[in-house]
């Protein structure tokens, strides 16, 4: 669905990147095989073709990111996404190793079917767990995120975010589900604790974001976040013995990853639109974006309603599903579990209300109010094909938020074959009813909030016409005294975050400074970094340069050295075959 | 996987791969097949959503 946005919005949008033939043809090249290597990951069957599949998409989407490669924050972007994509192809390939020495053969057939100890498959669970997780960008794992998205093109982004991320999911549910055979509750809390923290700190980094795309990219981390706070649910059940709330919590996963796909998807070709009319990717310089592109604005809004998971659109129903999934906690009999995942719960609220500000804060900023700069003030509409791939992407959403039981009887086949059982109970009174339970727990009717919300504009409509505002006094607003608003005067991307700055500072690196008074032009300057980087990657690097700092000693210039070097090599290797 | 599902996933990846073999060679094709470049990647992902419905 994706790929058929950006085969819509694709030909208008690389003609802005028409430097020469020569760049096209990477642009181009390494998009058709990064396609088919996603594609051709979900269609292997043994671990070899996986992993080789697993490459052509890593590999081809490195060049992708390193193609405007001019830019030295680029060249940075890619390396690193490099560097962590192979890190995690080789927890892959370990945990598969795991699994082929069990099973006696690389195929899927081989390895469903081998005799795994607990211990064993735990090691494989971890393996697989760190290799997915890098790709799919979890805390801490999450670090080529943020600044490879960014870096890419825009309608690579759309698919970097909504495509791999998924087959990174898929990845792990093909591992975890099918190939590890029966599942243990402890890797559930395992993946519920690193889901939590995916999706609180994602939407925290987010809301703190000025430029667009790399906030997309934090909200990417948030939603992959909630996908994992799915399937930890789906696997504390199963290995608890509840595999009806298991298949539950599982479909509301499999349901976030479609709608994750289409209003992410959406939102980078938004982003895209945006960064093609107007050469500005940060908020602080946007605004009034709405009255110079209204066909992108209203199709951002649909991706900013989705998101925000407010009805009658895609996001409300997965995550809906995955709280009614949540709740049903009381069902277990572990008092630990039945304390634990109701602070799971109050997360996923949490971070569904800080999405909601977020959103507030990129539709708010961008495209109401007035320009900021001169750019943003002569944007004009893209061409039709570039609205048309975010029509598509914005029709579906709204479709999947409107016809879940006909989505979930889609998706449903997935469980069934998985797990052995689906959720008839989903559709089990009609198309019109959402019954996720039974119809004592929960149920919603999104035609009927879409007949309601329709209804609900009309007459307020009709009572604005028919003269319930009796009379209208036109007139300008009362601004205290001040000259007409310019733009300075509005609400900044930094003002809007600072009281969650304030309160969640902690978390992240904040620097602020401003400029001393006796400057000419004092400026107030707001860095934030990733604390994940002081925490994890930091002393990693020490130890590796601390590590090559010794291993250099070995480099004298010597033949005979190298010479001695090397027959050491070869006497300890043949004491080890012996 | 039911062989309609199967056949419809091949050609997605078939015209995904010309879509990168049409790029590779835009030096030597003409434009207006240079041109097919990205409805062929919207066509890979018309028929792998195709795939995925017929599965």
């Amino acid at each position: 669905m994706v790929s058929v946005a950006v085969g819509l919005y694709g030909p208008a949008y690389v003609r802005g990147f028409e430097h020469g033939r020569d760049s096209l043809t990477a642009l181009g090249g390494f998009a058709g095989l990064f396609l088919s290597g996603m594609l051709l990951v979900v269609l292997a069957d043994d671990a070899f073709l996986f992993m080789v599949a697993w490459e052509v998409m890593s590999l081809s989407s490195y060049f992708l990111v390193a193609f405007q490669h001019e830019n030295a924050a680029n060249r940075r972007a890619a390396f690193l996404y490099l560097l962590m994509a192979h890190i995690g192809g080789l927890a892959i390939l370990l945990g598969y190793g795991v699994l082929a020495s069990f099973g006696g053969g690389f195929a899927f057939e081989a390895m469903r079917a081998a005799p795994l100890t607990p211990g064993w498959a735990s090691v494989a669970f971890v393996l697989a767990f760190i290799g997915f997780g890098m790709k799919a960008g979890l805390v801490p794992l999450h670090a080529w995120l943020p600044e490879a998205h960014p870096a890419a093109p825009s309608h690579i982004s759309a698919l970097m975010s909504g495509v791999m991320l998924k087959v990174a999911v898929y990845g792990f549910i093909r591992f975890v589900f099918d190939l590890l055979g029966e599942v243990q509750w402890q890797w559930g809390v395992a993946v519920l604790a690193i889901g939590s923290v995916s999706a609180l700190t994602g939407v925290l980094a987010a809301l703190l974001q000025t430029d667009l795309k790399r906030l997309l990219a934090y909200s990417s981390v948030e939603n992959l976040g909630i996908i994992f706070i799915g399937l930890g649910l789906a696997l504390v059940f199963l290995g608890t013995g509840h595999a009806p709330l298991g298949t539950l919590a599982f479909v509301a996963a499999l349901y976030h990853v479609l709608n994750h796909a289409l209003f992410k998807g959406l939102l980078f070709l938004g982003a895209g639109a945006i960064l093609h009319s107007t050469h500005e990717r940060d908020l602080e310089q946007m605004g009034g974006l709405l009255r110079r592109m209204p066909w992108t604005g209203l199709f951002f809004l649909i991706g900013c309603i989705a998101i925000a998971a407010l009805p009658p659109f895609n996001g409300f129903v997965s995550e809906w599903l995955t709280f009614q999934a949540a709740l049903q906690t009381w069902q277990l009999e572990s008092g630990v579990l039945r304390s634990l995942i109701p602070i799971v719960s109050a997360v996923l609220a949490l971070t569904g209300a800080l999405v909601a500000a977020t959103f507030v804060k990129v539709y708010g900023v961008a495209f109401l109010g007035q320009a900021r700069s001169r750019h943003v003030r002569h944007a004009r509409q893209v061409p039709f094909g570039m609205r048309a791939g975010q029509g598509w992407l914005a029709g579906l959403c709204l479709l999947f938020g409107v016809l879940p039981t006909a989505v979930i009887s889609v998706i449903d086949g997935v469980p069934r074959q998985l797990l052995g059982a689906g959720l008839p109970q989903a559709a089990a009174h009609g198309w019109l009813w959402l019954t996720p339970v039974s119809p004592a727990t929960a149920s919603y009717s999104a035609p009927l909030v879409v007949v309601l919300l329709a209804v609900l504009t009309a007459l307020a409509l009709w009572s604005l016409r028919r003269g319930a505002v009796r009379r209208v006094r036109r007139c300008d607003a009362w601004d205290c005294g001040f000259a007409p608003p310019t733009a300075r005067m509005q609400y900044t991307a930094t003002a809007f975050a600072q009281p969650i700055r304030q309160v969640f500072g902690l978390l992240f690196h904040i620097e602020e400074s401003v400029g001393r008074r006796e400057d000419g032009a004092p400026r107030y300057q707001l860095s934030i970094g990733d604390r994940s980087w002081d925490l994890f990657y930091a002393p990693v690097m020490r130890a590796v340069e601390s590590a090559s700092r010794r291993v250099v000693r070995l480099q004298s210039g010597n033949v005979r050295v190298y010479l001695g070097w090397t027959l050491a090599t070869l006497v300890l290797l043949l004491w080890i075959i012996s | 996987m039911p062989h309609a599902a199967l056949a419809l996933a091949a050609l997605a990846v078939l015209l995904a791969l010309a879509s990168a073999v049409v790029s590779v060679f835009a030096v030597w094709v003409p434009r207006v097949v240079r041109m097919l470049v990205m409805p062929l990647f919207g066509l890979a992902g018309l028929a792998a959503l195709a795939a995925g419905l017929a599965w």
